[in-house]
């Protein structure tokens, strides 16, 4: 484990506030405030403000769905599954012992190895804690302070044996942009909207007795149209399943291999512009409909137990013999020298990048051919690598943060910076910042 | 206020049930002011409705709209949401939980404070069940640290293990601050004593028991946690591709009636094993952790299956729960009777990884264990790991002991570094 973590000193930090700690308090919005508000009684309004008022909510509701979306980072590596934010212009180093691009730092309790989700200025992440990590938590902070909003504590329902090196909190949570759909490894999937109202929950563990691996499940949601998507893949009872994500109702189940896996599904765009999710197993990958679990494609094939497959535009890249390129289920290429260890690949700009073992490797998106490698520091990669513009931000399990130009023929590392602690969530990207989670910090990164 | 009072004070001597808690709500609710009545009434029929919620998730819409109403609530009603969870399905209790933190979250931004009188004698009202007593405690402690840390120390025989814990903790804490005082080992074991004797979660026990041995003192962790140390076990019998799981092999014909008679578990009969003919040998185990390791006490053999049979000897009818560690696909019989039976293997290997509650009869009750060793990969330890260890508890985990217990076996080397040697000096602290 690396030095303990030392929290930003020049911006706010707000390590260890119990909701709103002084600091925080002077920086928290109205926007927190709005589901604890009395409502106001109909007769107390004056003319002006019976129609100012509805339309002053509709015109800012209406900007931030617009900005929200915009920024929005919703899902394990993104909106789309990319791990790509084109736009971004994130730091290229940063400091925490001197708080330099150090926006704010949250401490969860407990521990969390999944990223975190950005949505409409809110920061959620989840984390489980108790000497038997039952106990489940999600917080959700604001984007521009950090100031924790709301926390919700649950009991798992499931099995919470794991890895000690995992969490409970290992699936990053997912959102549509107005709910939330955390999931845990105990199989315990929780819908709450942005204000922290319970919209409804299962219990997947309750009717799946033996869907569990003591050593951790991982497989993080997805959601897309109406269905929220799961895959529990394990020795035992091995699904994935449809939810509505407004109800909870099942939509659909079909029955997986009982092979354990810890890859997470990805959100496919197919050739009539319908969304398609991959589910990857280690016999074969499938594009279902999200909405009824009907395969649209498959491809056979023996895929990775860890890494998942990425999305770039029509391609998908399947961790499977080294790497596989597919569009609609038709291979474009593979190659075994770009097969991904534990972290999952990550494509822009023509270019697909594997970390294999500490080596980052960059491939040719058309054609699989190996352009370069550069070795990185530290030891271990579960964290898998996002792209900002035309920098790639990896962390090793040892909490060495690395930022590297992708721009040219050769890898450039332009920065080494150390966060103190195991890190195993993938990074999110909103704006210009970089959303990093610790196993027990989160650290926004921007200037 | 009074309300809450009424039902705060029934709910200490009524445990909740929603037929009971409806009939003094609605009566409370009477002789309430309408607006309070009106409120009060929202609270009930809110609750009602979270706690019809179904674990497979029906109900969920009305429980939404119920949360709505379970969120605004005064902190002073948080006690009658604790109450409810004393018989909450696990879903209705998460939504429970949620609902509270809604509440204690509007309480702490405006400026509110959570009721600590009320939450202390929820907490010390043991009628209550332990996550709603957990719970009570996180929000007492969250308010007050001083005055939960007050009484932590009685929770030393608490019937919630979460509450032994803490309590063992400190108890910890305050040797440790002794020793750091300079304190000798006269004055500090009769705490580290005290804190083994109460404590139930191996992880705390394990630590003590490291304490004890360091000071010269013995300890018989085998027995302190039940584990069952003396077995009869036979095999291998095959298990190519996996396939033998619901394999009925003749030891699963194997009764309490039967076990001492011809063909039974102490006859010479032989069995058609794996590798050949296979007999019931005795095997005990002298390791902390109970382990009986069939590659040592079987053979090394990939794609197999063995059983293990114990008799405890129990000195009543009573309930009791076997709880398992074993890293294999297994299934496991009490008197006969299948009572736990698990296809997955090789996912985990962690102290009481599973727990089943069956019940003993007087005298002596025969367990069987199933162990099935999957088709391994060659020099791989994770999957070469072939074993199992059982022990008998009460629900909260203390060690449940046979009448005729043997002596711990001395440990082998195969056992690992020797915490405890069988000592049974310590054995009824």
């Amino acid at each position: 484990m690396g030095k303990p973590c030392q929290t930003a000193t020049k911006k706010t930090a707000i390590d260890n506030l119990n909701y709103l700690g002084e600091s925080a308090a002077k920086s928290q919005s109205s926007l927190a405030l709005i589901p604890y508000q009395q409502p106001m009684s109909k007769p107390l309004l004056k003319l002006n403000q019976r129609v100012f008022v509805p339309v002053a909510i509709l015109v800012a509701i209406a900007y931030a769905v617009a900005t929200a979306s915009a920024s929005d980072w919703r899902m394990f590596r993104g909106s789309d599954s990319s791990g790509v934010a084109a736009d971004a212009e994130i730091p290229t180093s940063w400091n925490l012992e001197t708080g330099e691009n150090i926006a704010w730092s949250v401490k969860m309790p407990g521990r969390g190895v999944c990223g975190p989700i950005i949505v409409g200025g809110k920061v959620i992440a989840t984390s489980s804690a108790g000497n038997d990590n039952k106990q489940l938590h999600i917080w959700c902070m604001d984007d521009a302070s950090g100031t924790v909003l709301w926390k919700r504590n649950f009991l798992a329902t499931g099995r919470s044996q794991c890895h000690e090196l995992t969490s409970m909190a290992a699936p990053t949570p997912a959102s549509d942009g107005e709910l939330i759909f955390a999931f845990f490894s105990s199989n315990d999937l929780i819908c709450l909207d942005l204000e922290g109202s319970i919209r409804w929950m299962r219990g997947l563990a309750l009717e799946h007795a033996n869907a569990f691996d003591d050593r951790g499940m991982a497989a993080s949601p997805v959601v897309t149209g109406d269905a929220v998507i799961v895959q529990v893949e394990c020795q035992g009872d091995s699904f994935a399943a449809g939810f509505d994500k407004h109800s909870g109702q099942r939509l659909w189940q079909i029955p997986l291999t009982t092979t354990t896996s810890w890859n997470s599904p990805a959100v496919l765009t197919g050739t009539n512009g319908k969304e398609l999710v991959l589910l990857q197993s280690t016999k074969q990958v499938m594009a279902i409909d999200p909405q009824t679990g009907e395969s649209q494609w498959t491809f056979d094939g023996r895929s990775s137990q860890i890494p998942s497959a990425t999305v770039s535009g029509d391609i998908a890249f399947v961790p499977s013999g080294g790497l596989v390129a597919m569009r609609n289920g038709e291979v474009l290429w593979q190659e075994n020298r770009l097969g991904p260890q534990s972290a999952s690949p990550v494509a822009n700009d023509g270019k697909v990048y594997v970390i294999r073992r500490t080596v980052l490797a960059c491939g040719n998106a058309e054609t699989g051919e190996v352009l370069w490698q550069e070795r990185l520091k530290g030891q271990q990669f579960w964290a898998s690598p996002v792209i900002a513009g035309t920098k790639l931000f990896v962390v090793d399990l040892g909490g060495i943060g690395q930022v590297i130009d992708v721009s040219s023929k050769k890898a450039e590392v332009l920065s080494e910076n150390e966060f103190g602690e195991e890190v195993l969530g993938t990074p999110a990207i909103s704006g210009n910042a970089l959303y990093v989670r610790g196993v027990t910090h989160l650290w926004k990164i921007a200037n | 206020m009074i309300f809450t009072r009424f039902i705060v004070t029934r709910m200490r001597t009524v445990r909740w049930s929603c037929p009971i808690a409806l009939v003094l709500c609605s009566t409370a609710i009477l002789a309430l002011p309408n607006a309070v009545r009106a409120q009060s009434a929202d609270l009930e029929a809110a609750l009602r409705n979270v706690l019809a919620v179904e674990i497979d998730g029906s109900g969920s819409a009305k429980a939404a709209e119920a949360f709505s109403i379970l969120a605004a609530a005064k902190p002073s009603e948080i006690p009658i949401m604790l109450s409810a969870l004393d018989h909450a399905n696990p879903i209705a209790a998460n939504w429970i939980y949620g609902s509270i933190d809604a509440v204690v979250n509007r309480a702490q931004q405006s400026g509110m404070t959570l009721p600590a009188d009320s939450l202390e004698s929820f907490v010390l009202d043991a009628n209550h069940s332990p996550r709603a007593r957990q719970r009570a405690f996180t929000l007492l402690a969250s308010v007050s640290p001083e005055r939960s840390e007050a009484f932590v120390s009685s929770f030393l025989a608490d019937p919630s293990p979460l509450f032994r814990r803490d309590a063992v903790e400190k108890l910890i804490g305050d040797a440790e601050a002794k020793a750091a005082g300079g304190a000798d080992e006269s004055q500090l074991l009769p705490l580290y004593y005290q804190a083994y004797s109460a404590a139930l979660a191996e992880d705390q026990i394990n630590a003590i028991a490291k304490k004890l041995v360091d000071a010269g003192e013995s300890v018989d962790l085998p027995r302190k946690f039940g584990y069952l140390t003396h077995w009869r076990v036979i095999g291998p019998f095959d298990n190519s591709n996996n396939a033998e799981f619901d394999t009925a092999y003749p030891p699963e014909k194997l009764t309490l009636e039967n076990f001492e008679g011809k063909g039974g578990i102490h006859s010479d009969a032989a069995h058609e094993g794996k590798l050949g003919d296979v007999n019931w040998k005795n095997f005990a185990t002298g390791a902390d952790n109970g382990e009986v390791n069939l590659n040592e006490a079987l053979a090394d053999e990939s794609a197999s299956i063995g059983y293990g049979a114990a008799v405890f000897t129990s000195d009543k009818s009573q309930d009791v729960e076997l709880r398992l560690r074993i890293q294999n696909a297994f299934k496991v019989w009490v008197n006969g009777e299948l009572v736990m039976s698990q296809p997955i293997g090789h996912t985990g290997n962690s102290f009481d990884q599973y727990s089943v509650p069956v019940q003993f009869r007087q005298g002596k009750n025969l367990i069987l264990v199933k162990s099935c060793q999957i088709e391994r990969p060659a020099s791989d330890p994770w999957f070469s790991a072939w074993q199992f260890c059982v022990r008998v508890t009460d629900k909260t985990g203390a060690a449940v002991l046979a009448t005729d217990r043997k002596p711990t076996p001395p440990k082998t080397e195969a056992d690992g570094q020797a915490v405890s040697n069988g000592n049974q000096k310590d054995g009824n602290r």
